[in-house]
């Protein structure tokens, strides 16, 4: 959990090398500082790894957040999957820069990648830049970008409930981030995250 | 008679589009009306209207709910003053169990209505006592609301959520589409049992088949914008024979 101060910049790296059957997980929660950047730079190097990469950043004034992120599958049958979900409002800006490599060879290769952005006023910004570059032939990757505001039809079911328009809003954001919390986190550690997205709705 | 709901010649547009042409319709406390009527001649559009969803704009005419101008309120005070809308097409919310939400709406309700709040374990004795009715599983209300669910579920999910919040007015707009016979059967017994003579329920349907569940006192076709014929049930059993055919000429 990244939560600096607001003045606060925090640049963080990782380097992981996975070898055979062995498995690297990481989920991150990017709610503080005013400039952030989280890289992690994974190696599948022998048969059986697998790696799962997640995380989500909220962000809002004019904070910077940043999560790159490289995935190289060097050899046959790892398995790699990414979900990162954002929330941004105010004139926040997020970038998400995720890239798997294939080797020539590396066939059975999984990789999925998927980064999802809501963005809660006209003023945020997010910048994608998935990349995949597959130099084998047998491999099944597949990437997944979206970005937009908050479901209208949804808002308009939950307030047709009785719940009142700004408790609404928060719920989707919540329900939105929480899906990916929900499959990155372990169950004892799920509701630590739930709150720190509470407090930050509630802000 | 006391009046539940007063619709005096309402018009109303979608975008640049008008789809109701002055329709009036007056339900008193306790009576179950139907709408029938072809596609296209605004019975979504009303449902819409009274549960006041953005998109829709009243253009002329009004609309009071036990004497209150319904128009004025936003979608959350509507249903705290007991109107209800099951949905068509239920809305899928990822993320958000139907626990959860059922607890929110039930709780964001009881408080508008100057109701004390349920604390988890007294509210879910109380969805329990409904979702036996409806045969609804306790998997159900952990899974994210309407995501994955068959049309049975949602629809059975809808009525449970008419249960629990306890309106005064229900609209129900064409609960019976995508529904086999068996959750026909389930979701017209969940409804029948919540018919009292405080509750006033106006059922949209293009289908009779519904009404043989829930019987109306007054049916009404609705065609191009508009009321066009008024009766009692018979008058669904004869447009499930003849068809709408006939109103096309009077509407046009």
């Amino acid at each position: 959990m990244l939560e600096d101060s607001a003045e606060g910049i925090n640049l963080s790296s990782v380097n992981a090398r996975v070898g055979k059957d062995g498995t690297y997980d990481s989920f991150i929660l990017t709610v503080g500082s005013c400039l952030s950047r989280s890289e992690i730079h994974v190696a599948c190097q022998a048969e059986g790894a697998r790696t799962n990469l997640s995380g989500v950043y909220i962000a809002r004034a004019d904070q910077h957040m940043d999560h790159t992120t490289l995935i190289e599958h060097l050899v046959p049958n790892t398995t790699s999957s990414e979900s990162y979900k954002g929330v941004l409002d105010d004139k926040a800006r997020g970038v998400f820069q995720g890239s798997i490599i294939v080797s020539d060879g590396a066939d059975g290769t999984d990789g999925r990648m998927s980064n999802k952005t809501l963005l809660l006023s006209d003023g945020a910004e997010i910048d994608a830049k998935p990349q995949l570059e597959i130099y084998a032939d047998d491999v099944q990757c597949a990437h997944g970008f979206t970005a937009g505001e908050l479901d209208g039809e949804a808002l308009f079911y939950l307030r047709s409930r009785g719940i009142p328009d700004a408790m609404a809003r928060s719920m989707l954001v919540e329900g939105f981030l929480m899906e990916v919390i929900d499959l990155g986190v372990d169950e004892d550690y799920q509701g630590v995250f739930r709150e720190t997205i509470s407090e930050w709705m509630d802000r | 008679m006391k009046l539940m709901l007063e619709i005096k010649n309402l018009h109303a547009k979608v975008g640049e589009i008008e789809i109701l042409k002055g329709l009036n319709l007056t339900i008193g406390s306790g009576e179950v009306h139907a709408i029938m009527g072809p596609n296209g001649a605004g019975k979504s559009t009303l449902s819409y209207v009274l549960a006041g969803r953005e998109g829709y704009e009243v253009t002329s005419g009004s609309v009071l709910y036990q004497g209150k101008n319904l128009l004025d309120m936003e979608p959350e005070q509507r249903a705290g003053e007991g109107v209800f809308l099951a949905f068509q097409y239920p809305v899928e919310i990822p993320g958000v169990s139907t626990m959860n939400f059922l607890k929110a709406s039930v709780n964001s309700v009881r408080k508008y209505r100057g109701e004390s709040e349920f604390d988890a374990m007294d509210f879910l004795k109380f969805v329990r006592q409904q979702t036996k009715i409806l045969n609804i599983g306790d998997d159900m209300l952990k899974r994210a609301v309407n995501v994955g669910f068959s049309g049975g579920e949602k629809k059975r999910a809808e009525v449970l959520q008419m249960a629990v919040l306890e309106p005064t007015l229900a609209i129900l707009d064409e609960t019976d589409s995508g529904l086999d016979v068996d959750a026909l059967r389930i979701v017209g017994e969940g409804v029948t049992a919540l018919k009292s003579s405080e509750r006033s329920m106006l059922v949209i349907t293009h289908y009779q088949r519904l009404l043989d569940y829930i019987v109306p006192d007054v049916v009404h076709v609705l065609a191009d914008g508009k009321i066009v014929d008024t009766g009692d049930k018979n008058l669904a059993i004869e447009l499930e024979k003849n068809g709408y055919a006939n109103y096309a000429e009077v509407a046009a």
